[in-house]
């Protein structure tokens, strides 16, 4: 046996054996379940592949720990084909498919238990589908990788038409900011003017909090008229604001990000405005939400690259679309953030300047 | 109201889950595309593009609800990876 020959051996059992990823003790079509101590089919997991010409990764992209390293499917190589959703494609034209050697020795004497086959998920590719994952999720769910809707406009297309889409974009986007400024300057600087105690800097929106210096009040009353007026000002902005905030989706929070950055300064920090365990941060908004105390726990985690508040308003939103702003300002109001619930009250249709 | 039970096993809402028919702890996490990590117990690891950029997303589950992954909220996007 020659070295050509040793060489050539080698290569062919380089070729044959499995990439350095696969797992140690499943076969192609499975992947280890860590928790478990036991291999499960990919196909009880993800379902058949949605899209035609598309196969199983080795383990479905999955490693021995149980993360996702790689996507769970790919395109069939060329000159293969899977027109009917199997696991893994063949040549294109019929032809049995090729046996693919199965790590862990070849048999999986770890299987866990069989579950049922989750149906075919819509494929994200073909023009005109919805969308759908390839699974569903309950709260403890079994899978969850899915997709999400690509965009539809081919890709060839793009390029003649992208130049002249984004000019008109940003020019339509510069006259509906400039007639917004305009309308919003009308409707505020007039009653601004007419106000008796202006605060000097302040537009449409909640007063401020701190007391203005004399030297820019009209009057020497005027301050002790200004402290009498925030000690009183939380009853009717409770039921002035509250009632203009109860017609407005809570999603409206998402798109104000001024707002919600204010509401975030206010909210997530902990301890709360008393010290100690002081109530009324994003903590105890989660719990009026019904939300678990686990679930605070993980959201805080998150910080500082992910608000608490954030993933707490668009939790809620995703579950109940019809929640409202006067929600959170009853929430709100009930821990007794009467400074948040001044700076949600700048949502507020009434639009009226505060003095 | 009987425990939750994950498979035949029944476990404790208050400090585990069922992910993946298996139990897991609240804390657990698992990578969704490296180097991206997700939490099997409050978010979802998606994709963002059916094999055109297999770019991961990952997105957080809605409590008491079916979560899926077209229509829940973002929790963080993955850094770009290309796969073969």
């Amino acid at each position: 046996m020659g070295p050509g020959r040793c060489l050539l051996t080698a290569l062919l059992l380089l070729a044959l054996a499995p990439p350095p990823e696969a797992s140690q003790y499943c076969g192609r079509l499975e992947y280890w379940n860590p928790d478990n101590k036991c291999c499960s089919s990919c196909l009880q997991r993800f379902g058949p592949p949605p899209c035609p010409d598309y196969e199983f990764r080795e383990n479905c992209g999955l490693n021995d720990h149980g993360d996702f390293v790689t996507p769970p499917f790919r395109k069939c190589s060329s000159g293969q084909c899977n027109p009917d959703g199997a696991e893994l494609c063949s040549p294109c034209g019929g032809g049995a498919v090729t046996p693919t050697p199965a790590a862990g020795g070849g048999r999986t004497p770890w299987r866990c238990r069989e579950r049922p086959v989750p149906a075919k998920g819509h494929c994200p590719l073909t023009p005109g589908n919805p969308g759908a994952p390839s699974s569903q999720e309950r709260s403890s769910p079994a899978s969850s990788i899915a997709w999400r809707t690509p965009e539809p406009v081919p890709q060839q297309a793009w390029p003649n038409f992208l130049p002249l889409v984004v000019l008109v974009l940003l020019l339509t986007l510069a006259v509906i900011a400039i007639l917004l400024f305009i309308l919003l300057w009308h409707l505020c600087w007039p009653k601004e003017k007419a106000d008796p105690y202006p605060y000097p800097g302040l537009v449409c929106g909640v007063p401020n909090t701190h007391t203005p210096s004399s030297s820019h009040l009209s009057s020497p009353g005027a301050l002790e008229t200004g402290d009498t007026w925030k000690e009183a000002s939380l009853l009717p902005l409770l039921s002035r604001e509250l009632s203009s905030l109860a017609s407005q989706p809570l999603s409206r929070l998402l798109d104000e990000l001024e707002v919600l950055e204010e509401l975030i300064v206010l909210l997530d920090p902990e301890p709360g405005p008393g010290g100690g365990m002081a109530h009324g941060t994003t903590r105890h908004l989660a719990a009026r939400y019904g939300l678990p105390a686990a679930w605070s726990t993980f959201a805080y985690s998150l910080r500082p690259s992910r608000s608490p508040l954030r993933a707490l308003i668009e939790m809620v939103v995703a579950r109940e679309p019809s929640a409202s702003l006067g929600q959170l300002g009853t929430h709100l109001a009930q821990l007794g953030r009467a400074d948040a619930l001044r700076v949600l009250s700048k949502l507020g249709s009434s639009g009226v300047c505060w003095a | 109201q009987p425990a939750p039970r994950c498979g035949d096993k029944i476990y404790n809402p208050l400090e585990q889950c069922c992910y993946n028919d298996a139990i897991v702890s609240l804390s657990e996490t698992r990578q969704c595309g490296p180097p991206c990590t997700f939490w099997p117990c409050f978010e979802l690891c998606c994709l963002d593009s059916f094999g055109l950029t297999n770019d991961f997303v990952v997105k957080l589950k809605v409590q008491g609800v079916n979560s899926q992954c077209h229509s829940s909220p973002i929790s963080s996007k993955c850094e770009r990876r290309r796969f073969p």
